[in-house]
């Protein structure tokens, strides 16, 4: 082999190796497979707390108030982080409760943090739910139970199923929601009062269900209050969630059940509490991954450096995103130098690729051919006006924004979920696109520009087709050391001085 | 003739791609620091006087907005100049403008309102027409009125001569003939004919337009082959010297030949030499390496020149 051979070769080993290693050892210790298994059987949940010590106080006080135990989730892994608090766990009743307290004064602000995995199991045996023996005082109005046994009749007259609730719960909601309120509580359908008069309905005509709190573990979500859930034990085995929410009936699988109480937060004193959240986000871990790590009392590798899902649900959320960027890229040299293909800007077929993944491939795809296409006339518009270059970026900038506000709003009106979900920064890439395109159509005419609008379109696709598949997502966040492997191949890449695809086209002639 | 070539014959015939121009010339031969010799027009410029290389002369420059108020007493002088993006590349932010007593007209007549003209300028100065997009400066310049020898062969435009120089070599050469396509730009991709040229005579051999072979030029009529370009050695030693007040050991050097002054420098390019190749039917890479194996650091000026006379 030649000099410059084993060079290239020494630069690719310096990477891979290091980054094949880690990635064995990783693997090998956490006992992490290399593909992904089932999508969302395992989750992460973040409980987070800030607030300031009440001026005065001498002593303060926060409880609230723990999961209970799942049957159909497991809890793998469960820390707290508080700052300048100490903590307690104690049962009470049954039921778990973390006590966080401080002693002496001073507006302390303090910050605490509860974050739990969890990964679906196939309960032991289904939940049994009991008829619950009937107080006098509690008992509904009888109109009530006449009319849900008529509408229950009706509906579920063979055998009670998934649907058949389904039409109960938009039934009860949807036609005769004044009744049942005013029979049923003077509340809201949120709350559990609500909830649980619809239990005891369905106790009357004879099934049994329960009502606790939870939430829907369905997709990711930052802000999120626990919702009284009304589960319903049908037939041996099935149990479904009656969620007066999101006006769902789902499997009980789909939802974790935290506990019977309303509130996570059980007792203040001395504290000013400013932001309760509750988030939880899909791991991408599977969960015999997690449940692994739990057997795994020997620590973890590198101190943990490595295993992403410890981080914050949003966080974790980021770093999926932001891991398949160098895979992306990657893909986008090999098009270049390979290839020869010539998109707009060095990365930006990249960015629009990770754009994708937020709102979908064709309905993505669609949304930016309109917003260049309507960027691209604003912008001959603006240059028409003389204005120069950078404030004529930002106007076209606004215009983009000012497009997809208009896009969201339509497909809020159509109930078109992609436009709704346009992420921050394709807007500047777009807008920049807007303006090379705009250069290279004055420059060198509709041909070029349509050639490398869609070099960047098919550029941008590829890339997408890649990092939108589950087991690449999964693999980048599971070992982010692969980076290392990714950089060994970008060298390989960089070090690769032969003809490009285009050029044996466009250098046909010599073969002649 | 085949849709694609395979990477064995272009191999055999010698031709440089570009992966491995930037790989094995590009990166190896230039130095980053090096770069603004070539990119800055305006350096550029100012190296070629001190080297004694004649250059279109420099009317006049901007460097911020606010000098745009005196723009119309700083052009009051010439009946016609050439604005361009100092950083500019690919002919991009070029114009070529008459002045009529005050009033500015394009060549064709057409009129060219100053205020036009001052949006243009304060664009470049920000950076619309630089590479990367980097705030630039504007340089209003000499309009090179072309030879009488290129009236039948350029449509609106001058014509220019591309010289690809290796080591202090000339390797390969081609002349760029603009086009009704091209407006008046003498850009290959932008639709300019490309001419290959004999380093040896500067004799004009095979012409491609848009990618394929052609013997006339397809607007004026004019034969392209077997013309000899005047004062060719002339315009090597230029290429060579400006290989060597810069210190780049691969360029393209844009030369033209004016009617009163001769031959000119125009510009400098850093990664030049992909479509001289089909202009002249002739692979670079064979050259280069011809050219490398006779070591032409060691060899002073008469003997490169020598050198690439034989060797291409």
């Amino acid at each position: 082999m030649r000099r410059k051979s084993w060079l290239t070769l020494g630069f690719f080993l310096l990477f891979f190796v290091p980054g094949a290693l880690l990635l064995f050892l990783h693997a090998k210790h956490d006992q992490l497979p290399l593909f992904p298994e089932r999508k969302g059987g395992s989750w992460s949940l973040e409980f987070t707390v800030s607030g300031e010590q009440r001026l005065g106080a001498n002593r303060s006080e926060i409880r609230f108030v723990l999961p209970q135990e799942d049957p159909y989730w497991d809890v793998v892994d469960e820390n707290f982080a508080s700052s300048h608090y100490s903590l307690a766990v104690l049962e009470e009743d049954g039921v778990r409760l973390a006590t966080l307290f401080r002693r002496g004064s001073g507006q302390e602000p303090f910050s605490f943090s509860y974050r739990l995995q969890v990964s679906s199991r196939n309960p032991k045996s289904g939940e049994r739910f009991q008829n619950k023996k009937e107080k006098k005082e509690e008992s509904l109005p009888k109109e009530a139970m006449d009319a849900f046994a008529e509408l229950f009749a009706e509906h579920c007259e063979e055998k009670a199923s998934a649907a058949c609730l389904q039409t109960l719960v938009n039934a009860i909601v949807f036609e005769h929601l004044d009744q049942y309120l005013r029979w049923l509580t003077a509340g809201d359908l949120q709350s559990g009062s609500f909830v649980r008069g619809v239990e005891r309905l369905f106790q009357d005509v004879g099934i049994p269900g329960k009502t606790m709190y939870g939430v829907p573990l369905l997709e990711a979500r930052y802000a999120i209050q626990l919702r009284p859930i009304l589960m319903l034990g049908i037939g041996e085995q099935e149990v479904y969630v009656l969620d007066f929410t999101s006006l769902k009936v789902s499997p009980r699988a789909k939802y974790f059940v935290w506990s019977k109480r309303h509130s996570l937060i059980q007792r203040t004193s001395g504290v000013e509490l400013e932001q309760i959240r509750l988030s939880l986000a899909p791991s991408l871990l599977p969960p015999s991954a997690l449940l692994a790590r739990k057997r795994n009392r020997g620590g973890d590798f590198l101190g943990g450096l490595l295993n992403l899902y410890r981080l914050p649900p949003a966080t974790q959320a980021l770093y999926g995103t932001l891991l398949l960027l160098p895979v992306a890229g990657l893909l986008v040299a090999i098009l270049r130098n390979l290839i020869g293909l010539r998109p707009f800007g060095t990365f930006m077929p990249a960015l629009l690729a990770l754009a994708l993944l937020k709102t979908g491939l064709w309905s993505g795809m669609f949304l930016f051919l309109i917003v260049i296409l309507v960027g691209l006339i604003g912008r001959s518009l603006f240059a028409s006006m003389n204005l120069l270059l950078v404030p004529r970026l930002n106007a076209v900038l606004g215009l983009v924004v000012l497009l997809m506000v208009g896009v969201s709003a339509v497909s809020f009106e159509f109930a078109w979920s992609p436009g709704l979900t346009v992420s921050l920064f394709p807007v500047v890439v777009l807008a920049m696109m807007i303006e090379r395109m705009q250069i290279v159509l004055e420059e060198s005419g509709v041909g070029e520009t349509a050639l490398r609008t869609f070099n960047t379109f098919i550029a941008a696709l590829l890339s997408y087709l890649i990092i939108s598949k589950p087991e690449v997502q999964y693999f980048v966040f599971a070992f982010p050391e692969a980076i290392f492997i990714f950089l060994a191949l970008t060298v390989l890449l960089g070090r690769y001085t032969g003809y490009r695809l285009n050029e044996l086209y466009r250098f046909r002639e010599f073969a002649r | 003739m085949a849709w694609l070539a395979s990477p064995r014959t272009l191999k055999k015939q010698g031709v440089l791609g570009m992966n491995h121009r930037n790989g094995a010339y590009v990166q190896l031969l230039n130095r980053r620091r090096s770069y603004p010799k070539a990119d800055n027009k305006i350096i550029t410029k100012n190296l070629a006087l001190e080297a004694g290389i004649a250059v279109p002369e420099l009317y006049t420059t901007f460097s911020s907005t606010g000098e745009l108020r005196d723009l119309e007493s700083r052009i009051a002088d010439f009946s016609d100049f050439v604005v361009k993006p100092a950083r500019g590349s690919g002919g991009n932010g070029v114009l070529v403008l008459q002045n009529r007593d005050g009033a500015l007209t394009k060549l064709d007549d057409t009129p060219f309102h100053i205020e036009s003209l001052k949006t243009h300028i304060a664009n470049t100065l920000h950076g619309l027409y630089s590479l990367g997009g980097k705030p630039d400066e504007a340089m209003v310049e000499y309009r090179v009125r072309f030879s009488k020898i290129f009236t039948r062969i350029t449509y609106q435009g001058v014509p220019d001569f591309r010289i690809i120089v290796f080591q202090g070599v000339p390797v390969l050469a081609m002349m760029r003939l603009p086009t009704k396509k091209s407006q008046g730009r003498a850009n290959l991709h932008q639709g300019a004919i490309g001419v290959g040229l004999s380093i040896a005579d500067g004799e004009t051999s095979h012409a491609i337009w848009n990618g394929s072979s052609i013997t006339h030029h397809p607007d004026t009529g004019g034969e392209l082959q077997g013309i000899e370009i005047p004062y060719w050695e002339r315009l090597l030693r230029i290429a060579m010297s400006c290989a060597d007040m810069t210190g780049l050991g691969y360029l393209g050097a844009d030369l033209v030949l004016d009617e009163d002054r001769g031959p000119l420098l125009l510009e400098l390019n850093v990664r030049p030499g992909l479509a001289v190749q089909l202009a002249n039917q002739k692979g670079l890479r064979a050259i280069l390496e011809r050219v490398a194996s006779h070591n032409p650091r060691s060899l002073d000026f008469e003997e490169r020149l020598r050198l690439s006379k034989t060797a291409s």
